[in-house]
């Protein structure tokens, strides 16, 4: 027989050398011209604004409900609990030389108390929301000293506040450092004292000793053991006692987001039905003076002062009532209106700010409670504006703005060009022009995406300004490749609505069932890269 | 010299069908009996006992509308432009199929002097890696895959009948041949044991797609479902199945006109594979419609422009899906063949074949065969069918360094000689050394 090896062998690193040699499949790639719904949607009014500002009437029309908090006079402006400290609360020092055994008492647990100046008032009692006590000890003993630090009439879950702290032994080259913090989240404080009748008063006892596990050992002369607590952060999640007497001026503005977007055009309404709330949420007595209230339009510079008999006036304000941790507050309401105030202009000024000027006069007649103001956290004096507006009105050019972030560049990533249809059936008695823009990194205006025709018509109309029936519209969108480019490297796009309303100075209303049903149809041309 | 020729020949069986790369050393020792048959031919070497390996590797892919070009542009990862898919088209019928193989592996084969008293019986023993894919798809299918829907607007895509299988198992085979004479000829027959690697079957039988002529709404009408082996474990070493299969042949010579000649009757891959209870059943009978992401409230729009759909919740909502074991049958072939040898330098067979379960035609070819040199034999062949259509190829068959023999042979050379008008791409390469 013949040797078979070599070509064999050849054959076989042939095949080998082939195969490693291979290409592995690569990804085909190809365009196709794709034509599909992409977004489809049915907006009413509820959709297109959020449910809660929306009520709706017995007739089926709108009605938009806006609050706004103008003015708010809580706890923190009545007083603050100071960060404090007890500097050098205890010191034992030793006069002598001494031994000590374990066990030994350095610092008898003897009440003391302390007597806080917190802005004027006479607290009896709080429950803290947030704080901490700081302690900090010092030890020139050689030896574990022990500290029982305890705040008698400080309880949670009926339990009084008490530490117990381990301190290091001194060493040669120096004494032992201690540094820790409590928290005391929760904890209600009796300020009333020993006596129970005094007030901004906290109790407290320190024990010290060494600790009964350590060994003798012995001090020299002039040895001491200190010890320093400080309350820190302290915030009442509710307070009670007199909280004094004061007049509080105030005059600023309040952000008034309802018109935000809105910038450019006219808007009329037929009616709008505000009330102007002053509520007492605080156990305390108030006297409320508003010397103005302004509507401020910051994009055109125009000011609308209200014209009201409120303005000007004062108005006193009886506290507020606790039923168990449950605060019934009181509450002074006037309401403003066409016929009583110039509300209309006011808000057809299409305010973004609110001016006012307020005084508040706390405890005008002193302490008549018997010390039995309270407070709860994050409840005062407010000044609310509570807004229904129908929606019915009359909008000319009424452009809104908005800006949302964008990021095509997944889902466009292989979208060579485009066409996208727009087809709205249009249920609403408004025309509405879309535009949208790209911006760049600053917010600057690179590109547009609708064409110049952009508007949807409005639907038409009877008599009565009611919709007949919906109309449809269809707009091309073309995207060439150096525009879906643009949108790709986009972050950001500027929505740009126009509105007019059908027979405009006519107020026309918005019912519930009003519409705009809308969809978005790609025509496009896809590159696929297949994996 | 000549018998070796005359063997190789034999065994260089249409790719469409392919049984060969599985069972090439049995038609080598079954075709060598009409060898020993002819008056004109040299049996010694067949009578003799003798030991035989051989190494062997081929693959084709054929179909009968994707353009070679076409295919090898997927293959390779290229841009597939719109005259290669126009090239395509314009060979889509109705309902187009494709089909594909690739096979390598070695065989021994022995001719003891005596086997349980017997002289004339070889016997051999060979492993195989297999691959076998193929499938059917519709004109519409093409179109909307490869141009997009658009232009369908207004009307409907037929998607269906379209069917995909994808084989892959390892095959340790064991055979005999029993050597006959002129009256009874020779058969022989063997015995596969089969590891199943990967398997997937996909039968959609119903897919209407319709887009309506302003695009704003598409409609899926859709009925399939597909078997599938354990996904969790692949590669070589997955062991996903277990299975059997026999083949078989027999020959019996004939004259005509004073020339001498062979029938053949040829059954490949008689078997079936048992998947395990890991595999995969998806059912699914359905009607969509789609018109667009559906956007509730323009305040989902503040954090993202598009929302994003999880398509694979959609598919688990609506599709019947289990685990559950399954058996697939073989791809099986049925072959008959007829060879006539004029003298010592020509040789000429003709046959047909078909292959069941495969989404296959009929298979016809005939080859000629021109001896050049009494070691070297080259052939001219014509086919049709299968899974292509017309095609010719070419084949060489030499003995070198006196013991060994190498084979080439490509049944699609007017795919590789003209990708864009004609399918088809294949080639077969063994080596073979008697020691």
């Amino acid at each position: 027989m013949k040797n078979p090896g070599r070509p064999l062998i050849f054959l076989c690193l042939c095949i080998w050398g082939i195969w490693s040699c291979r290409k592995e499949f690569g990804r085909p790639q190809w365009d196709i011209d794709g034509l599909a719904p992409i977004v489809t949607t049915s907006l009413d009014f509820d959709n297109i604004l959020a449910d809660s500002l929306l009520q709706e009437n017995p007739d089926n029309s709108l009605t938009l409900v806006y609050n706004n908090n103008l003015y708010s006079f809580t706890a923190d402006s009545l007083f603050e609990i100071p960060d404090t400290s007890i500097d050098t609360a205890y010191v034992w020092q030793f006069i002598n030389p001494l031994i000590l055994n374990p066990g030994d008492i350095l610092i008898a647990g003897a009440p003391q108390n302390t007597v806080y100046n917190i802005n004027g008032a006479q607290l009896r009692k709080v429950i803290i929301r947030s704080g901490y006590m700081k302690v900090e000890v010092k030890n020139e003993i050689r030896e574990v000293c022990k500290v029982i630090y305890q705040i008698p009439l400080a309880t949670k879950n009926s339990q009084p506040f008490s530490k117990l702290i381990t301190i290091p032994a001194a060493t040669t080259s120096g004494p032992s450092f201690f540094t820790d913090t409590f928290n005391l989240n929760g904890y209600t404080i009796d300020l009333t004292g020993p006596s129970g009748n005094g007030y901004n008063t906290v109790s407290y006892s320190i024990t010290a000793y060494v600790d009964s596990a350590g060994a003798q050992t012995t001090v020299n002369q002039f040895d001491s053991v200190g010890i320093t607590n400080s309350f820190l952060d302290m915030v009442p999640q509710y307070a009670l006692g007199y909280f004094g007497q004061g007049i509080y001026a105030s005059a600023d503005t309040s952000a008034f987001t309802m018109f935000n977007r809105i910038v450019d055009g006219t808007l009329r309404v037929d009616s709008v039905n505000i009330k102007l709330n002053v509520i007492n949420e605080a156990g305390i007595d108030a006297r409320f003076n508003i010397g103005s209230l302004t509507s401020i339009n910051s994009r055109t510079g125009s000011s609308v002062p209200l014209s009201h008999p409120v303005i000007g006036s004062t108005v006193n304000i009886t506290r507020a009532f606790d039923a168990a941790g449950t605060v019934i507050p009181t509450i002074y309401s006037t309401a403003l209106y066409r016929w009583n105030s110039n509300i209309i202009p006011m808000i057809e000024n299409l305010p973004d700010k609110i001016g006012y000027s307020v005084n508040a006069e706390v405890n005008p007649l002193g302490n008549i409670s018997g010390s039995n103001d309270f407070i709860y956290y994050g409840m005062g004096l407010k000044v609310n504006l509570d807004m229904e507006i129908p929606l019915s009105f009359a909008a000319d050019r009424l452009t809104l703005v908005d800006t949302v972030d964008l990021d095509i560049s997944a889902e466009a990533e292989n979208v060579n060009s485009a066409t996208l249809h727009l087809y709205a059936n249009n249920g609403f008695p408004f025309e509405t022009s879309v535009q949208l823009y790209l911006l760049d990194g600053n917010n600057a205006i690179v590109d547009s995406i609708m064409p110049a025709v952009n508007t949807i018509d409005e639907a038409p109309v009877d008599a009565n300004n009611i919709v007949i029936q919906p109309k449809m519209t269809r707009l091309v969108i073309p995207l060439d490749a150096n525009k879906l480019a643009v949108m790709k490297s986009t972050r950001k796009m500027m929505i740009k609505i126009k509105l007019n309303t059908a027979n405009y100075p006519q107020y026309v209303k918005i019912y519930s069932s009003y519409k705009i049903d809308v969809q978005l149809v790609g025509d496009f041309n896809y590159h696929i890269s297949a994996r | 010299m000549c018998n070796w020729l005359a063997i190789s020949i034999t065994t260089s069986a249409p790719d469409n069908v392919k049984p060969f790369p599985c069972l090439l050393f049995l038609l080598n020792l079954c075709l060598a009996a009409p060898a020993l048959m002819a008056q004109d031919k040299d049996t010694s070497q067949y009578e003799a006992p003798f030991m035989e390996g051989e190494l062997f590797a081929d693959y084709f892919f054929n179909s009968s509308a994707l353009t070679t070009e076409f295919v090898n542009t997927v293959y390779s990862g290229g841009y597939i432009t719109a005259d290669i898919k126009d090239r395509v088209t314009g060979k889509l019928r109705y309902s187009n199929r494709f089909g594909a193989d690739l096979n390598y592996g070695a065989v021994f084969r022995c001719k003891p002097a005596s086997f349980f008293g017997r002289n004339d019986i070889y016997w051999s023993a060979g492993f195989r890696d297999r691959l076998h894919l193929d499938g059917v798809f519709s004109q519409d299918l093409y179109k909307v895959a490869l141009y997009g829907n658009k232009q369908f607007a207004g009307q409907s895509a037929d998607l269906g009948n379209t069917r995909f299988n994808l084989l892959r198992f390892q095959q340790l085979q064991f055979g005999i041949v029993i050597q006959g004479d002129s009256a009874h000829g020779d058969y022989g027959f063997s015995f596969s044991l089969l590891k199943g690697e990967q398997n997937m079957a996909l039968d959609v039988d119903r897919a209407i797609l319709s887009t309506s002529a302003d695009g704003t709404e598409i409609d899926l009408d859709l009925a399939m479902n597909m078997r599938r082996s354990d996904t969790a474990s692949t590669g070589p070493r997955a062991f996903n199945g277990y299975g059997a299969s026999f083949d078989l042949f027999y020959e019996i010579p004939y004259v005509t006109w004073y020339n001498y000649g062979t029938m053949r009757l040829d059954i490949f891959d008689l078997g079936l594979i048992r998947w395990n209870n890991r595999s995969m059943y998806l059912k699914h009978d359905s009607l969509y419609h789609y018109d667009g992401i559906e956007i509730n409230d323009l305040n989902d729009l503040q954090n993202q422009t598009i929302p994003s759909g999880n398509a694979d919740s959609v598919v688990n909502a609506n599709f019947h899906y289990s685990r559950e074991p399954y058996t697939t049958f073989l791809p099986a072939v049925f072959s008959i063949s007829a060879t006539t040898y004029y003298g010592k330098k020509f040789i000429f067979e003709k046959g047909i074949s078909y292959r069941f379960n495969a989404n296959c035609r009929p298979y016809y070819y005939a080859n000629f065969s021109w001896f050049i040199r009494p070691a070297v034999m080259v052939s001219a062949i014509a086919a049709y069918g299968g899974y292509g259509n017309f095609n010719a190829g070419a084949e060489l068959e030499a003995r070198i360094f006196k013991n060994y023999m190498i084979h080439i042979d490509s049944y699609y050379l007017l795919g590789y000689l003209m990708p864009k008008k004609f399918c088809g791409q294949g080639i077969t390469i063994g080596l073979s050394g008697k020691f």
